[in-house]
């Protein structure tokens, strides 16, 4: 995408949506899901994804689970209660912020 | 396309060149090396290529970084931010806490004169200091090197400084037969408390990291 600023604000969110989605996903797992969700207009960098997986873990929204594959360790997050919680909340948040933007932008267009 | 063990060797090499030791993330970055490989192989690119592309994108998330709320301290970037995260939550949390108990006890009716009252808050004082010593000891014992472990460490010096430097005030005290335990004493115990939480926390996680490791 051009202006991946747009994006940043929100990374903590699709995250959230997509381990509410998928149950449990490892970093690289992440970046491709997005990817691929948004046919490579989002491509999240390894310096922007694992320290919001971090911050969302050290916030206790995410557990980690750790799992033997191909005779090494891979990493893998999860949601906690609160995490589950959160995320709610915060694509209730996300889709009122994407309500406003449409209002000002296109008044014509609708979310749903 | 699986990657052979000199293959995979590379990788760690340069994740030593780069002195990523702690196990929890050096794992993770690791393994996300791997799998890009892997997939950059099924795309018909070069596994020299392909290990280019990934150290350059690895280069400045393990670059040497330093951050104010670990008193400048060197290391991999990714293990600075995740640390600066674990700080930065607990300073506002004690921040709030020791602030809320000053707050309260500054409203009662409390009367914290007298010898055995003193005597209380001594022990009282003893308690987070002993904690975090054997808990110090056990964690610079370990033979496996987290991020957590790491955290600990860096903060555990100035922690127990200044439960050194209270203690010393406190033996000034009781030397001059002063029974006296005033409201900042008070606010400075708390603090140490939620800090001691803190070590504890970080202990249980370094050692959450061993158990996932075992397992």
């Amino acid at each position: 995408m051009s202006n991946s600023k747009l994006y940043k604000g929100s990374l903590n969110t699709i995250i959230l949506k997509l381990l509410d989605e998928q149950g449990k996903m490892y970093g690289y797992e992440i970046t491709q899901k997005v990817k691929a969700l948004t046919k490579g207009e989002l491509q999240i960098t390894e310096g922007a994804l694992y320290p919001a997986l971090h911050k969302l873990e050290a916030e206790g929204l995410l557990d980690v689970e750790v799992a033997k594959v191909d005779n090494r360790l891979r990493k893998y997050y999860k949601l906690t209660e609160v995490g589950e919680k959160e995320t709610i909340n915060r694509l209730a948040e996300l889709e009122e912020f994407i309500r406003s933007m449409q209002n000002i932008v296109n008044p014509n267009w609708s979310i749903n | 396309m699986k990657l052979s063990q000199s293959q995979i060797q590379n990788i760690e090499d340069y994740l030593d060149y780069k002195k990523l030791e702690q196990v929890d993330l050096r794992y993770e970055v690791q393994d996300h090396m791997i799998v890009a490989i892997e997939q950059s192989l099924a795309k018909g690119i070069s596994y020299k290529e392909a290990l280019a592309k990934e150290k350059e994108k690895w280069d400045p998330e393990l670059e040497s970084y330093s951050s104010l709320w670990l008193s400048h301290i060197d290391g991999p970037k990714i293990l600075i931010k995740k640390c600066d995260g674990y700080n930065k939550k607990m300073f506002l949390e004690t921040i709030l806490i020791t602030g809320i108990i000053y707050f309260i006890i500054s409203f009662i009716n409390y009367n914290f004169i007298g010898e055995s009252f003193y005597k209380f808050y001594v022990i009282a004082l003893f308690i987070p200091m002993l904690i975090s010593f054997y808990l110090s000891y056990k964690i610079r014992k370990s033979n496996i090197k987290s991020s957590y472990q790491y955290l600990f460490k860096t903060q555990d010096i100035g922690y127990l400084g200044s439960l050194v430097f209270f203690g010393l005030i406190i033996s000034f005290d009781s030397n001059s037969f002063s029974t006296e335990v005033e409201l900042f004493d008070v606010y400075i115990t708390v603090t140490l408390y939620s800090y001691v939480f803190y070590l504890i926390k970080l202990y249980k996680k370094h050692n959450k990291v061993i158990e996932q490791l075992i397992a």
